[in-house]
C-alpha cells in the first residue's frame, strides 16, 4: 500500500496533539513495511505559519517527507477580525466571505494542493484535521481516493457551511473517540461512509522515578498535576482558582504542579508552581508520582494526557462538563469528575485520603489504557480499514 | 469532608469480572449525594452555596436531573430485534424467517440507527443546554432573591432605627416642653404671690 498524509506541520519538534499522532501514525505504517509519504508545509507556529524548516524533500524515521513553503503568513489582526464576523454565525456566512476565512486562515500552500492533484502513485491520501486550507483544498484535489481524520469538536468553525461539501468527499473517516463519531455524523450527512474509531496509541515508559521529577522541580511530596497548554480554554485558570480555595480550606500541604506552556498569564495562587515543558521522561516520571491528573478541560478532541496518566497507574479528576474526559473515566472506571468547586473537594478529599479507591481507579485505567489504547492493536485495526476503504474505491 | 470513607461503598460486581470493580459513576453520584447534603444542610460558605443553586438548589422539585439525563445517556439502540415466535408447530419457520429479514435489512436498520443515535445525542445535548441555561437562571434567581431579601431587611432596619430616633426625639421635645411648662407654672405661682 502507498499512503500519502498532508497535514499542515510535521516533525519530531511539532507539539500539536493531530499533528504529533499524524507522526506516529506514519512512521508506524512504514515500520510495517507500507510506503509512506508526507506532504506538509515549512511551518512550525500555527499562529502564523511562518516557514522554519527548508523546502523540498527529506527522511524522517522511514517517512518521505515533502515540505511546502507558506506563500503569505496569516495576518493575525485582520484574522481574528474577520473570524469575528464570520464565526457570529457560521451557517448564515455567505460562501465567498468562508472561503476568504479559510484563506487568511492558512496555511497557504497552493503548491502542496498541486502535489496532492498530480500525485497519482498513492492508493489513498489521508488528511489531517478538518480545519485547515491543507485539507479544504487538498481534499478537492484529491479526487475520490482520500481518508480524514477530522480531529473535530463542537466548536464554531466546524459549523460553517462549506464544511458539509469538503465532508462529502473523503471515502473513509478516522475518530479519535466514540464521542468525536458521534459529533461529526450528528453534524454532517456520513452514515454510509465508513468510519473507524481507531484512538490514539500509548506506549508505556520502559521505567519511571517519580524521585527524578522531585528534584527537577523541586521538593513536593504530595502533588497533583495539570499537563497540556496553560491558557484560559483548557480551564487552567479556574482550577488555580480552585486548588487556592482547597488549600485554604483544607490548611494541606497539597502542592499543584502546571506542567506546560502558555500565553496567557495566570495567577499567583499559594500551593500552585510552574514547572515549564516537561520533556518526555520527566513527563512520565511526574505523571507517576502524582496523586492524581487534573484535566479541567471543557473541550477536548481525544484527551491523551488521560491516558498516559493511567498508563503509570495515576487516577484522574476530570472537568464533568467535558463529554471526551467524562466518557474516558465513565469507560475506564479510572477517575471522578466535579461540576463546581464543592464537587472538586469532595473528589480531591476522596482520592487523597482513599488509598485503595486511588489505586484501584489507576489500576482500572491501565487495564483500559492495556486493551483498548497500544499502538500495536491500534495499527492492525488501521491498516485493515484502510485496506478496506482502497477496496471499496 | 469524604475522608474515611472505604472503597468497599463504591465497589460493585461487573459482569464477567471475578474481582470487584470501582465504578467511577457510582463514586461521582456517592460524592455527588454528599455535597448536596452538606449543601442541604447549610454546611458551605455563600460562595461555595450559591454556585450550588443551580446543581442541588429546589431539590424536592422531582427526580434529579443528573440521573435522569444519565438514564438518557445509557440508553442503547440496537438492531438484534429478538426473532423467537410463540406460534405453535411453525415458530422455527417464523423465527428463521424472522432472522433472514432481520439480516437482509441490517444495511437500512443500521442506517436508521444512526439516525436514531444521532438524532438522540443532538436532543440529549439540547437538554443538556436547556438544564445549564435553567441551573443559570436558578442561580440569578436565587441571588436576586437573596439581594432583595437583604435590601428589604435594610430597609426595614433602617426605618425602625429612624423611627427610633423620631421617638426618641418626640420624647426629648415634650420633656423640654414639660420643663417650660413647669417652668411658666412656678414663674406664674411666683407672680401671684403678693409682696413675696
Amino acid at each position: 500500500m502507498k499512503l500519502t498524509y498532508v497535514v499542515q506541520r510535521y516533525g519530531p519538534d511539532i507539539r500539536g496533539g493531530a499533528e504529533k499522532h499524524c507522526r506516529e501514525f506514519a512512521s508506524r505504517l512504514a515500520a510495517r513495511g507500507w510506503d509512506i509519504e508526507v506532504l506538509t508545509t515549512c511551518a512550525t507556529d500555527y499562529r502564523t505559519w511562518a516557514d522554519a524548516l527548508l523546502p523540498g524533500t527529506s527522511d524522517d524515521s522511514g517517512v518521505r517527507v515533502t515540505r511546502f513553503p507558506v506563500i503569505a503568513e496569516r495576518d493575525e489582526t485582520s484574522f481574528d477580525a474577520l473570524s469575528g464576523q464570520v464565526l457570529a454565525d457560521p451557517p448564515r456566512t455567505p460562501a465567498d466571505v468562508q472561503e476568504r476565512w479559510m484563506v487568511e486562515q492558512g496555511p497557504q500552500v497552493p503548491d502542496l494542493v498541486e502535489a496532492v492533484r498530480s500525485e497519482v502513485g498513492s492508493d489513498l491520501m489521508v488528511f489531517i484535521t478538518y480545519l485547515y486550507y491543507t485539507s479544504y483544498f487538498g481534499l478537492r484535489a484529491a479526487g475520490c481516493r482520500s481518508v480524514l481524520h477530522p480531529t473535530a469538536h463542537d466548536e464554531a468553525p466546524i459549523y460553517l457551511s462549506m464544511y458539509d461539501e469538503m465532508f462529502r468527499r473523503p471515502r473513509g473517516f478516522v475518530f479519535y473517540t466514540q464521542e468525536e463519531q458521534s459529533f461529526v455524523r450528528g453534524r454532517f450527512d456520513i452514515a454510509a461512509t465508513p468510519g473507524l474509531v481507531a484512538g490514539i496509541g500509548i506506549d508505556p515508559p520502559l521505567d519511571y522515578d517519580p524521585s527524578r521529577v522531585r528534584e527537577r522541580v523541586g521538593g513536593h511530596d504530595r502533588y497533583v498535576l495539570y499537563l497540556g497548554r496553560l491558557d484560559a480554554a483548557k480551564g487552567v485558570e479556574q482550577l488555580c482558582s480552585f486548588f487556592g480555595r482547597y488549600r485554604e480550606r483544607r490548611g494541606d500541604s497539597l502542592e499543584l504542579l502546571l506542567a506546560g506552556e502558555g500565553a496567557t498569564p495566570l495567577p499567583d495562587v499559594p500551593g500552585v508552581s510552574l514547572v515549564g515543558t516537561l520533556s518526555e521522561q520527566e513527563k512520565w516520571d511526574a505523571l507517576a508520582g502524582a496523586e492524581a491528573l487534573i484535566h479541567p478541560s471543557y473541550h477536548e478532541s481525544f484527551a491523551a494526557t488521560l491516558l498516559e496518566a493511567w498508563s503509570v497507574q495515576t487516577p484522574a479528576i476530570v472537568n464533568g462538563y467535558c463529554p471526551i474526559t467524562v466518557g474516558h473515566c465513565r469507560r475506564a472506571d479510572g477517575g471522578v469528575w466535579y461540576r463546581s468547586y464543592a464537587e472538586f473537594e469532595a473528589c480531591l478529599d476522596l482520592v487523597l485520603a482513599d488509598h485503595e479507591l486511588r489505586g484501584a481507579l489507576g489500576e482500572q485505567g491501565r487495564r483500559y489504557v492495556d486493551s483498548f489504547y497500544r499502538w500495536d492493536s491500534i495499527i492492525d485495526r488501521y491498516m485493515e480499514f484502510l485496506e478496506g476503504v482502497r477496496a471499496r474505491r | 469532608m469524604a475522608r474515611g470513607r472505604g472503597l468497599w461503598l463504591f465497589m460493585t460486581m461487573r459482569e464477567n469480572s471475578r474481582r470487584p470493580r470501582v465504578v467511577a459513576g457510582e463514586v461521582v453520584a456517592n460524592i455527588r449525594d454528599e455535597v448536596r447534603s452538606h449543601y442541604r444542610a447549610g454546611r458551605y460558605p455563600p460562595e461555595i452555596a450559591s454556585e450550588l443553586e443551580g446543581l442541588y438548589g429546589d431539590g424536592d422539585a422531582g427526580p434529579p436531573f443528573d440521573a435522569e439525563l444519565a438514564a438518557l445517556r445509557e440508553v442503547q439502540f440496537s438492531p438484534e430485534i429478538e426473532a423467537a415466535s410463540n406460534k405453535r408447530v411453525i415458530a422455527p419457520l417464523v423465527a428463521g424467517t424472522k432472522r433472514t429479514i432481520r439480516g437482509g435489512l441490517r444495511w437500512y436498520t443500521n442506517a436508521l440507527l444512526e439516525q436514531f443515535e444521532t438524532f438522540a445525542r443532538r436532543t440529549i445535548t439540547a437538554v443538556e443546554v436547556l438544564g445549564a441555561r435553567l441551573d443559570a437562571l436558578e442561580s440569578r434567581h436565587a441571588k436576586a432573591t437573596k439581594e432583595l431579601e437583604a435590601s428589604i431587611h435594610d430597609e426595614i432596619g433602617d426605618a425602625r432605627r429612624k423611627n427610633r430616633d423620631a421617638l426618641a426625639r418626640s420624647d426629648d421635645i415634650a420633656a423640654a416642653l414639660e420643663d417650660l411648662r413647669s417652668a411658666v407654672e412656678r414663674l406664674e405661682r411666683r407672680l401671684q404671690r403678693p409682696n413675696s
